[in-house]
């Protein structure tokens, strides 16, 4: 059993897409760590340095999306979203723009200095800089976070 | 305070008074390939019904609460309360639908966001407008 579950895994290894973080290339930064993207993604902060950060989404329904909060927040997305909600009342900050698709993302982010966002790896962005690769959890991706557990 | 500095700050202040007056104009940056846009498509894409002004991305940038600009585009062209728009926003939120704009500070603030990134669009007042910036809908 254990052998087939470890079969199961390294199977799913491969089927599931890094994420790359990406900015314009006169981006300052080589890299952006984690709790950055935390803070700038979750409505905490809209500067990196003294950039001000336009934030990309990808659709709410988007398997990118999905992969990217679960990695990068790790909060259940109700409380991701009640947490936005909150910051739009008290007139604090801002949920980030979602744009449709991996190559809407990277070409508004080729345009545009003041822009971040996150692609699936496969698309191989150009033109821009990645700052960050995101190694997408299987266990996450796939839903099955208790079988980490075991 | 010196006479010259009352007679000083009061001319700044009917300055800044007959300039909110003059109302919000809709703006992107002078070299954005965004063109001359609609009054409803310019709603649309604050309200986050759009994502696009004829063909091209654009992303809406907001200003702080409580500036004469945001007070003035928002009751004369998208015709909506705060209270409106937080309800709005609200609901789409939470429904997985949309986001509001960004906040991005005031005039000064939204040009130098719009000059630099060809697909956002801003609003400022009419007297704030200069070369940095292209008026795409004055209403």
């Amino acid at each position: 059993m254990r052998l087939f579950l470890l079969t199961l895994l390294l199977f799913t290894q491969a089927a599931v897409a890094d994420l790359y973080v990406i900015a314009h290339n006169s981006f300052s930064e080589d890299s952006v760590n984690a709790s950055m993207l935390r803070n700038i993604y979750s409505g905490d902060t809209q500067y990196i340095n003294d950039l001000r950060i336009i934030a990309l989404d990808q659709d709410t329904n988007s398997e990118n999306y999905a992969n990217f909060y679960s990695n990068v927040i790790d909060k259940p997305m109700a409380q991701i979203i009640s947490h936005w909600s909150k910051l739009i009342f008290t007139g604090k900050g801002q949920a980030p723009m979602s744009l449709a698709g991996d190559m809407s993302v990277t070409n508004f982010v080729q345009n545009n200095p003041n822009a971040i966002g996150y692609v699936d790896a496969k698309s191989k962005p150009e033109n821009v800089k990645i700052i960050h690769t995101l190694k997408i959890s299987n266990y996450k991706a796939l839903g099955i976070d208790s079988l980490k557990s075991r | 305070m010196k006479l010259s500095n009352k007679i000083l700050t009061a001319l700044a202040l009917t300055a800044s008074i007959s300039f909110a007056h003059a109302g919000a104009v809709a703006v992107v940056g002078a070299s954005s390939p965004i063109g001359a846009a609609s009054g409803s498509d310019v709603v649309k894409v604050f309200l986050g019904k759009k994502k696009d002004l004829g063909g091209v991305t654009a992303i809406p940038v907001d200003q702080d609460e409580g500036t004469p600009g945001r007070g003035a585009f928002y009751s004369t062209i998208v015709k909506k309360s705060e209270a409106q728009l937080k309800s709005y926003w609200s609901r789409l939120i939470f429904t997985g639908k949309g986001q509001a704009p960004q906040v991005v500070g005031g005039d000064a603030d939204v040009k130098s966001m719009v000059s630099t990134n060809p697909n956002l669009i801003g609003y400022i007042d009419e007297g704030a407008v200069d070369g940095t910036v292209k008026v795409v809908f004055k209403p």
